[in-house]
């Protein structure tokens, strides 16, 4: 695959996935141009990767690993005690360790999380995507719509439990 | 705590909260894991494609090259 065409097709994805783990989304953004730039210096053997996907993607999940690793031994060289930073990202790790990206990179599974999205009631999938995709907070997505943070709150916590379960039964 | 759970992972929680929040997952595994599930969730949902990706990525890769240019120059 061309470098362009790569770049093009992977950078917004990636950039997203690095973001749930690594808690900002700026060192998410830094670790997918690093890992870009790997490629760049090793183009020509791009080529003969036979599933870019589940490479692209295991080479994120280990870039973030290394990076919140070096996060705890900083963290940890800063301030003697642990501190909230340290305890986010010691929970991040363990969720990343055992995130699955063979599963992940799997074309059945875009499929499996757009129908389980589709398979919500239309006002909590309303709200589900303007929180998850628009990035719009509570107040907004109330003010948005009329109704009360309570009630955003209430099918966020419906939509976050509805999908979770699917997905496990389904890809699990 | 499903509502706590999904303030965290939305951002709705003050520092304060967030703070209070962290410390119960700390002594609770049982939370831990499902703190645990709904990243891996989240993990999952990144994977749909959005509307302004494209941009996003042109924006990026004009970035990436000129970079890449400023570099090679320097060398």
């Amino acid at each position: 695959m061309d470098f362009s065409k790569l770049y093009l097709s992977f950078y917004p994805k990636l950039v997203r996935f690095a973001t749930v783990f690594v808690v900002y989304e700026e060192d998410a953004e830094n670790i997918i141009q690093d890992l870009f730039l790997g490629l760049w210096e090793s183009k020509e053997s791009l080529k003969y990767i036979e599933n870019m996907n589940a490479y692209m993607y295991k080479l994120t999940k280990n870039k973030c690993l290394d990076h919140l690793k070096h996060q705890m031994v900083k963290d940890r060289f800063i301030v003697s005690t642990q501190s909230l930073y340290e305890q986010e990202i010691s929970l991040k790790l363990q969720s990343l360790d055992n995130f699955d990206v063979e599963l992940a990179s799997e074309e059945r599974v875009e499929k499996i999380v757009t129908k389980a999205i589709d398979s919500l009631p239309p006002k909590c999938r309303e709200i589900f995507l303007f929180s998850r995709y628009d990035g719009l907070k509570y107040k907004e997505i109330s003010d948005k719509l009329n109704i009360s943070v309570n009630t955003v709150e209430t099918q966020m916590c419906i939509a976050l439990k509805k999908l979770r379960n699917t997905l496990s039964l389904q890809l699990n | 705590m499903i509502n706590l759970v999904a303030k965290y992972l939305t951002g709705e929680l003050t520092s304060e909260e967030k703070k209070l929040f962290l410390l119960s997952v700390a002594e609770d595994k049982t939370l831990r894991d499902e703190l645990a599930e709904f990243d891996q969730l989240l993990g999952h949902l990144s994977l749909l494609p959005q509307k302004d990706d494209e941009l996003k990525a042109q924006k990026s890769l004009l970035n990436f090259l000129k970079d890449i240019d400023t570099k090679k120059e320097r060398e």
